[in-house]
């Protein structure tokens, strides 16, 4: 059988067969795995003394906002990127999408991630003002500055944003435990231990079910919300001027983007490192890239949509937002994220031969990765490095300078991401990376039968 | 539960092609019921031509009432074509089969319609030339290509061709099928719709990439219809409530939401009209109520970013636009019928998968959605008007004019006198595209149990 993903009629494999390679990789950890492990881990650690250091030299406050964008910004893509990773697989099971079965576990890995995301958020908490007197999402004002608002909510916005992210740590660990712990009880049995609490009955498979679709449905709602409240309290708000009603969802587009592209890559890592090439094959990276296609050209849309109506309204208020965001000290990152969110994955996947393939969905995913960050250094260190007396105004004043990131602000970007990283091989640990349950699920819903002069796959729908 | 149903050939040509070859009574009292609501409108908008727009009732500072309103309601209907027959197709979707070509057809249909709204309200509509086309045709002026209402006619019409195209290369097989059924007249038409269609491989595998390329291509068109639509309102920066950056993909999504339902009242109308039990079946409905919670749900998160960015803003005539949208009569009572009706009951409602396969209760849930969409786009267009220069002879609230309302219900039944004219002499499920789902249909034993099945081509 060739392994090189071209081959359209995918590898016949036995459930008995799948079950027992699955359960011996998962029992026998790699040197590679725990280099990898070990490696993250250091990275982390770094990133987290790097933080110390920042705190120590720059201070910690409202009034130092300007010099911690760069770790706003690596939240905000850690949150698009690994946070909204599940919202893929919630997304194809609800369409019953066959293809989904290999990348479920890792996206509800990813969504293990939401944990180191909330320790960030409430790290980012210290420099993020009262939503009082100013232009946020909780429309709150003393009612002589702003006339006809809802007078005082306590905690806003910090308690109210934490609040909605706690809920969705407690999605993502619920995705993750609900549907590890079938293939705990499998891995338990092979290895002699006792099963903990699933033993395969009817109800409980039924309790899974339903219980998957509906901590997905809640964890999709959550994330789109957070992300809706994170854009606008870390970001918009922090611009004076800045009233863009497409931001929230183009930023939840950019989620969609970026949770797939990262799914995809660490597919592709999988197949090609992890070996599941009979498992992982052509059909999953080219169902997968048609749809990061499309997120692609919606991420297009979105962006433009906002950019004309500013663009053709030629109000001094919104042209100073253009000039932070698109033409003035960060245009170079807004080219990248224009260059890599659209432009590069958009030409590289719309050749049919190059969706029909492993590398070229997984090159297209690193370039949309690559692209989302720029897009993040763009808006949160750019909003960031706004005067914090300047923040109620109506319209900026003047456009800060470009704040380039320093050694410390480095360390802590590759510092998150590898946490991220670390999080997600470390629970690899805890249940097999590739879903046994639902994979044997559609290894028997998958039958290649003879059809006139060819052979085709049947493929059953149960539902 | 997905069912499969076995049905010959035989069988499908003879019940999709019943109604083409033979209609019933009832067919031509309601065509003649439709023609004379058609003959009234035709003579209301020939007397404002001649008389003036005036006529029409709309005056400062409210220059754009119902017929505007009911010129993005059927831009609106006019994206289930795509939504349905395009994406399902690229995503090969099974249950699409029967609902794709009502869907085409009612696209093509309501954008025609569409596009007679703002020909009608030009008031000297034989003007429009020197407007809509680029070029100079008198005095070396040229028109405005900054404007969103010259990209419109570009973009609707290229929206129009597409459809149309598409709904062409779909009908090709069925015409083939209806030449050698008729002879006379009948036959020498289709033989020539037919153009030549013998059913040859080479001929299968042109129509096929010819669908999907065109799908492909019609949808970024698709998009830009409605948004470019929407940008007539939002790059005003004068009219509270209309500059708001959300207004294109909201206008979509809308859109979507509306032509959707629409489509789903048209298959359950077939269903009943023409007997179509074996071929729109509980579980199509099923799960076009199921996409349509899901894009119900997207709509109604657009809807809210919308509404609170006017708050966001804490600028008092931004609130006021609210408060009068939401809490002034008549525009608060239309918000609330509107609010109710788009999303708060039907869409979970259709939670429920009795419900979703209940058909009298979906045909009723569907037609409310698109009353309540109808209501969102006057509660989007006509506040923001009033609001725009508070005159001092101006003291009363905007109120339609019985010009307006017949010219808006003779739309409504012009696009019922099209579609039925349609069913009598194309089928309207896709003969092929049933006979390739029986095709493609298959079933697999696991167990004790035998599971309804796909042949997946690779």
């Amino acid at each position: 059988m060739h392994s090189n993903g071209h081959h359209h009629i995918p590898p016949v494999v036995t459930v008995q067969e799948f079950t027992e390679d699955v359960v011996a990789r998962h029992i026998a950890i790699g040197p590679r795995y725990r280099r990898a492990l070990m490696i993250f881990g250091v990275l982390f650690l770094l990133g987290v003394a790097a933080f110390v250091a920042k705190a120590a030299t720059d201070g910690i406050g409202v009034d130092k906002r300007a010099s911690w964008g760069y770790l706003a910004a690596i939240t905000a893509y850690l949150l698009t990127t690994a946070g909204t990773a599940p919202l893929a697989l919630i997304g194809l099971r609800a369409i019953k999408a066959h293809w989904r079965r290999p990348l479920a576990r890792l996206a509800e890995l990813y969504g293990l991630v939401t944990v180191l995301i909330l320790l960030l958020v409430v790290a980012l908490m210290f420099f993020i003002p009262s939503a009082m007197n100013r232009r946020t999402m909780y429309f709150q004002s003393d009612g002589v500055t702003f006339p006809g608002t809802l007078g005082k909510i306590p905690g806003a916005p910090h308690v109210y944003d934490l609040v909605l992210l706690l809920a969705l740590v407690a999605g993502g660990i619920g995705l993750w435990w609900l549907s590890a712990r079938a293939d705990k009880g499998l891995i338990a049995d092979h290895q002699g231990k006792p099963r903990n609490t699933f033993w395969g009955t009817a109800k409980q498979w039924k309790v899974q079910q339903v219980g998957l679709g509906l901590l997905g449905a809640a964890y999709f709602i959550t994330a789109v919300g957070f992300i809706t409240f994170f854009s606008i309290d870390f970001a918009m708000a922090l611009a004076p001027g800045w009233k863009d009603a497409i931001f929230a969802p183009l930023q939840g587009i950019t989620g969609l983007q970026g949770g797939l592209a990262t799914l995809i890559l660490s597919m592709y890592v999988l197949r090609r490192w992890g070996h599941f090439e009979r498992y992982i094959f052509m059909e999953h990276f080219w169902a997968a890239s048609k749809i990061l296609l499309a997120l692609c050209l919606l991420w297009f849309y979105f962006s433009w949509s906002a950019f004309i109506i500013f663009w053709y309204g030629r109000q001094p208020a919104e042209f100073s937002v253009m000039q932070l965001l698109y033409f003035g000290p960060y245009e170079w990152f807004f080219y990248g994220a224009f260059l890599f969110c659209f432009v590069a994955p958009f030409l590289t996947l719309l050749w049919n031969s190059v969706r029909k393939s492993a590398t070229g969905p997984a090159i297209a995913a690193g370039m949309i990765l690559v692209g989302n960050l720029f897009d993040k250094i763009r808006l949160y260190a750019g909003t960031w490095s706004v005067p914090n007396d300047q923040i109620a105004d109506h319209a900026m004043s003047s456009v800060p300078l470009v704040r380039y990131p320093n050694a410390l602000d480095i360390m802590m970007m590759v510092g998150a991401v590898s946490g991220a990283l670390f999080i997600v091989l470390w629970m690899g640990r805890k249940a097999p990376i590739v879903s046994m349950w639902e994979m044997s699920e559609g290894l028997r819903l998958r039958v290649v039968r003879n059809f006139l002069r060819t052979r085709l796959t049947v493929l059953g729908k149960p539902e | 539960m997905q069912q499969r149903v076995v049905l010959s050939h035989e069988k499908i040509n003879a019940d999709l092609l019943k109604n083409v070859l033979k209609a019933p009574f009832w067919y031509w009292a309601i065509m003649g019921f439709l023609g004379a609501i058609v003959l009234v409108g035709s003579v209301t908008v020939a007397f404002l031509l001649n008389k003036g727009f005036g006529l029409s009732g709309t005056n400062r500072p409210i220059m754009w009432g119902l017929l505007i309103v009911d010129f993005v309601f059927w831009i609106g209907i006019s994206h289930a074509g795509v939504m349905l027959s395009a994406i399902l197709r690229l995503s090969k979707a099974e249950w699409r089969r029967p609902a794709t070509r009502a869907a085409e057809v009612l696209t093509v249909f309501s954008l025609m319609i569409a596009a007679l709204h703002p020909v009608v309200h030009a008031g000297r509509a034989w003007r429009i030339i020197y407007w809509a086309f680029p070029f100079d045709f008198s005095r070396g002026v040229w028109v405005n290509v900054r404007s969103p209402l010259i990209w419109d006619p570009a973009a609707i019409f290229t929206y129009l061709t597409g459809s149309t195209l598409f709904v062409i290369i779909a009908l090709i097989p069925d015409m083939a099928v209806l030449r050698d059924r008729t002879s006379g007249l009948k036959h020498t038409v289709y033989r020539a719709l037919a153009m030549g269609w013998r059913g040859t491989p080479r001929q299968w595998k042109l129509q096929i990439v010819a669908g999907f390329l065109l799908s492909a291509l019609l949808l970024p068109v698709f998009v830009s219809v409605h948004s470019i639509v929407s940008w007539d309102f939002a790059v005003m920066i004068g009219i509270e409530g209309y500059h708001v950056t959300i207004f294109a993909p909201y206008f979509v999504i809308g859109a979507v939401l509306s032509g959707v339902s629409a489509v789903i009242t048209m298959m359950i109308l077939m269903k009943w009209m023409f007997g179509w039990g074996d071929y729109i079946r509980e579980e199509h409905i099923e799960n076009l109520a199921k996409l349509l919670v899901i894009i119900g749900t997207g709509w109604f998160y657009f809807f809210f970013v919308e509404f609170i960015f006017a708050l966001y803003s804490l600028e008092p005539q931004e609130i006021a636009l609210r408060e009068l949208q939401a809490f002034t009569s008549p525009y608060g009572y239309l918000a609330l019928v509107f609010i109710f009706l788009s999303y708060l009951i039907p869409i979970p409602m259709w939670l429920v998968p009795k419900v979703r396969r209940n058909l009298q209760i979906m045909f009723w849930s569907s037609l409310v959605v698109n009353v309540g969409m109808w209501l969102e786009r006057f509660l989007i267009i006509i506040p923001g008007l009033a609001r725009k220069q508070v005159w001092p002879f101006d003291w009363s609230t905007y109120h339609p004019s019985i010009v307006e309302i017949i010219i808006v219900v003779t739309a409504y039944a012009l696009v019922f006198l099209l579609l039925l004219t349609f069913a009598k002499l194309f089928p309207l499920i896709p003969l092929f595209d049933v006979k390739e789902g029986q095709t493609l249909s298959d079933e697999i034993v696991i167990g004790k149990r035998r599971v309804p099945a796909l042949r997946v081509e690779e």
